[in-house]
């Protein structure tokens, strides 16, 4: 109990005596405000990036695709093979009786963004079925495309970022041009920044023989497996068949291997950085405090309390620190609107980034604070005390 | 000049720990900045060196050119040379290590490889041959003579399957120009692959202009032609091509400028404190300096000197450190093409000028109070 007031004293003498020491600490909490709030802010786009992508992905729908292919926009399924996947076993029905099951395809079209250059958006295609397949689609705007017709829709997202594919406006297609008659929003996912269509229409406009995918409602729990075996045991078939929401989340790893090196790589050197000057601060300031420090172990302080007061002061640097980038990094950067190549995106500030960042900069201040306590717990007080 | 040398390095010296963590500290933050400019120069580079001189076609809608097309275009004015392109892409061994094996086989339609004459002939001699680069063979663990598969199920093949053999006919040395490294096989074989009524279908044209100022007003010629054709192009100069591709994805020179700007600020700060600090702890030094007759300016030279020692060591230690970690990031990243990070001329010119500023920055307000320095004040210690 002695021992804990002991801390507790040296600790507030410590801090107390911060004050004269503001150009250091200052130092030190924006040392680590920068290291938190580059964490963050890269994060915040490997963060939305991903929260859109695995929106789009439900456990309640599968999408098959030609074996070997690796994207929804790659391969080729035949008509033929189409027409045996859209009735397989573990399929939903509908009240009427008919698989809840789309045949889909994709392709991209040239468009300028508002930033200049020529870029490429997604031009879906839905199925009839598509409304009972994705329960999360409305119209917000405008009407929907009508089967059959040389029309479509834009997703929400998608005029904030690309040119001429706003309501009104008319899309070039290779039989002319399209008028987009609607918008829509699905789960702010990825659907929601392409352009959509009817898939027999856009099949005959781009004279493509076949579709890409097909996405299908599971019937139950066991749905998948059952569609599995189906497929598997069917010759006629090469396909491969996954749940959705697994498809989105093994896509999204393509972006999110590479900005994960990129964000660990540079919070790492820079923590480095952030690190060694926290030491060298810490180290000054017990350096300069040699009288004082001396003069409490000569009171009968242990070098214990005279350690964890060190160290306490430089988790709360820290802690500060990180307070600070956390709050730059979010108030800069959460809910701004973003691309990545055909994606519209958020970039997002979650709670538990911000948990991360403050227990990097935690890690840092506690590091940071090891040896310049051990130098303070371990200084001979007769020198301390001569010194001036 | 030379007696202030002594002084310069007894100062560091004295206390040590705080040197030696400053100078890691300054090379922590340039080891940052060579990556990070270094991976902006590289993508800048892979847009500088590309000849101007090379349109590239595409067909707007569905991958249908034709070689009708190929010969039309190489007809039009300011048109010097046409050849087809293909691309083999899909993954090699693992589906997450995307892979492509470029097809090409008219040298004067690639200015932009490096490719000799025998090594052209090469690859059309050998039809599942293919170059590949350093940064290439190495992400793929591939040395000369080897044989590899990738699977492709975007292209279809003759024989039904996904499977494309090649071999590695030779490791050329990388080229700026593909920044992610190269692989090139011949276009025969990847024409003769694929099933029939594929083989007069290209993947893009590849024309060489015979006026590179006006390969934008050319391209533009090239699709007004096909606009209204059964099969409308898109046409782009190669240049402008590469340009939109570095902002496609979020805007690589933004990020990397603004991280190494950050890391630069983080050192300036510890560094100016650190200098204030030890000018501040040796003035009645530096009043005894200028007592014996040391001139104002050659002690505030001092203070700058003191200052610029650990920012240039660091900016060099930094700058060797990015240098030695480039070469390792390509394979480190396996699954991902990102250009090695390039040291250039002016990387290592903006370092060296930032390390100058960093250490002028951090000396000026110290410097400033010596030379308002009152040392009798300062003797009898009452400052």
């Amino acid at each position: 109990m002695i021992f804990l007031r002991a801390c507790l004293a040296a600790t507030w003498l410590n801090l107390a005596s911060l004050r004269r020491r503001i150009g250091s600490a200052l130092v030190v909490v924006t040392g680590i405000a920068c290291v938190v709030g580059v964490l963050l802010s890269m994060l915040s786009v490997t963060v939305g990036l991903r929260q859109t992508w695995l929106r789009a992905g439900s456990p309640d729908r599968a999408i098959i695709l030609p074996a070997g292919t690796q994207d929804e926009g790659d391969g080729t399924l035949s008509r033929a093979a189409v027409a045996i996947l859209k009735d397989a076993p573990g399929i939903a029905h509908d009240a009427k009786g008919k698989a809840i099951s789309d045949a889909e395809i994709m392709t991209s079209l040239a468009v300028p963004r508002r930033t200049g250059g020529r870029h490429f958006i997604i031009l879906r295609s839905f199925g009839p079925m598509a409304l009972q397949l994705r329960p999360e689609f409305h119209i917000v705007a405008g009407r929907m495309y009508q089967a059959g017709k040389r029309e479509m829709i834009v997703g929400a997202e998608a005029p904030g970022q690309f040119l001429g594919v706003g309501l009104g406006d008319k899309v070039t297609m290779p039989d002319g041009q399209w008028p987009v008659v609607g918008v829509f929003k699905t789960n702010d996912d990825v659907v929601q920044s392409e352009l959509v269509a009817d898939s027999d229409t856009v099949m005959a406009a781009l004279r493509k023989p076949a579709y890409n995918s097909v996405i299908a409602r599971l019937a139950d729990a066991e749905g998948l497996a059952t569609l599995k075996r189906a497929i598997i045991t069917n010759p006629a078939l090469s396909v491969t068949v996954e749940r959705q929401s697994d498809y989105y989340e093994r896509r999204s790893s393509q972006f999110s291997d590479l900005n994960d090196a990129l964000v660990y790589g540079v919070s790492l050197l820079l923590g480095l950085g952030a690190l060694l000057a926290a030491v060298n601060i810490l180290y000054s300031g017990v350096a300069a405090r040699q009288r004082e420090i001396s003069t409490l172990r000569a009171l009968g302080f242990g070098g214990f309390p005279i350690a964890v007061a060190v160290a306490v002061e430089g988790l709360l640097l820290s802690l500060m620190g990180a307070g600070i980038g956390a709050a730059i990094a979010y108030s800069l950067f959460n809910g701004a609107q973003d691309i990545w190549y055909q994606n519209v995106f958020y970039l997002t500030v979650p709670p538990r980034m911000i948990a991360l960042g403050l227990g990097w900069a935690l890690l840092i201040g506690l590091l940071g604070s090891v040896l310049p306590a051990f130098h303070a717990a371990r200084m001979s007080v007769a020198e301390g005390l001569r010194a001036s | 000049m030379l007696r202030y040398l002594p002084l310069v390095w007894a100062a560091l010296a004295r206390r040590k720990l705080r040197t030696i963590l400053t100078l890691l500290s300054v090379t922590a933050a340039f080891t940052l900045f060579g990556v990070m400019m270094g991976t902006d120069a590289a993508f800048q580079q892979m847009v500088e060196v590309i000849n101007r001189s090379v349109v590239v076609i595409s067909a707007r809608f569905a991958d249908n050119l034709t070689d009708t097309m190929g010969q039309q275009i190489a007809a039009m004015p300011n048109v010097a040379a046409v050849s087809a392109g293909g691309g083999v892409c899909g993954y090699y061994r693992n589906p997450k290590t995307q892979a492509c094996v470029m097809a090409g086989d008219q040298p004067s339609s690639w200015p932009n490889l490096p490719l000799s004459p025998a090594e052209w002939k090469e690859l059309r001699a050998k039809p599942d041959g293919v170059f590949l680069s350093r940064a290439t063979a190495a992400r793929w663990s591939l040395k000369k003579g080897d044989h590899f598969t990738i699977v492709a199920a975007s292209v279809p093949r003759a024989d039904g399957g996904q499977a494309w053999r090649f071999q590695v006919l030779d490791v050329l040395d990388d080229t700026p120009y593909w920044g992610n490294g190269f692989s090139l096989g011949s276009y025969q074989y990847y024409r003769m692959s694929r099933p029939a009524a594929d083989q007069p279908k290209a993947g893009w044209f590849q024309a060489v202009v015979k006026d590179p100022a006006h390969a934008d007003d050319t391209a533009m010629a090239i699709d007004a032609r096909y606009a209204n054709s059964a099969i409308p192009t898109d046409s782009i100069s190669e240049r402008s091509m590469r340009s939109n591709g570095a902002t496609a994805a979020v805007n690589v020179a933004t990020v990397t400028r603004r991280v190494a700007l950050v890391g630069l600020f983080m050192i300036l700060l510890l560094t100016g404190h650190g200098m204030a600090q030890s000018v501040r702890e040796r003035l009645s030094e530096f009043a005894v300096l200028k007592t014996i007759g040391y001139s104002t300016r050659g002690v505030i030279a001092l203070v700058f000197a003191e200052a610029l020692a650990p920012a240039l060591a660091g900016a060099g230690a930094g700058l060797a450190l990015a240098a030695g970690l480039s070469k390792h990031i390509p394979a480190l990243l396996s699954g991902i093409q990102v250009p090695a990070p390039y040291l250039s001329p002016a990387v290592v010119g903006d370092a060296i000028a930032a390390a100058v500023l960093l250490a002028f920055l951090s000396a000026i307000f110290p410097a400033l109070k010596l030379k308002r320095l009152d040392i009798a004040a300062v003797l009898a210690g009452r400052t």
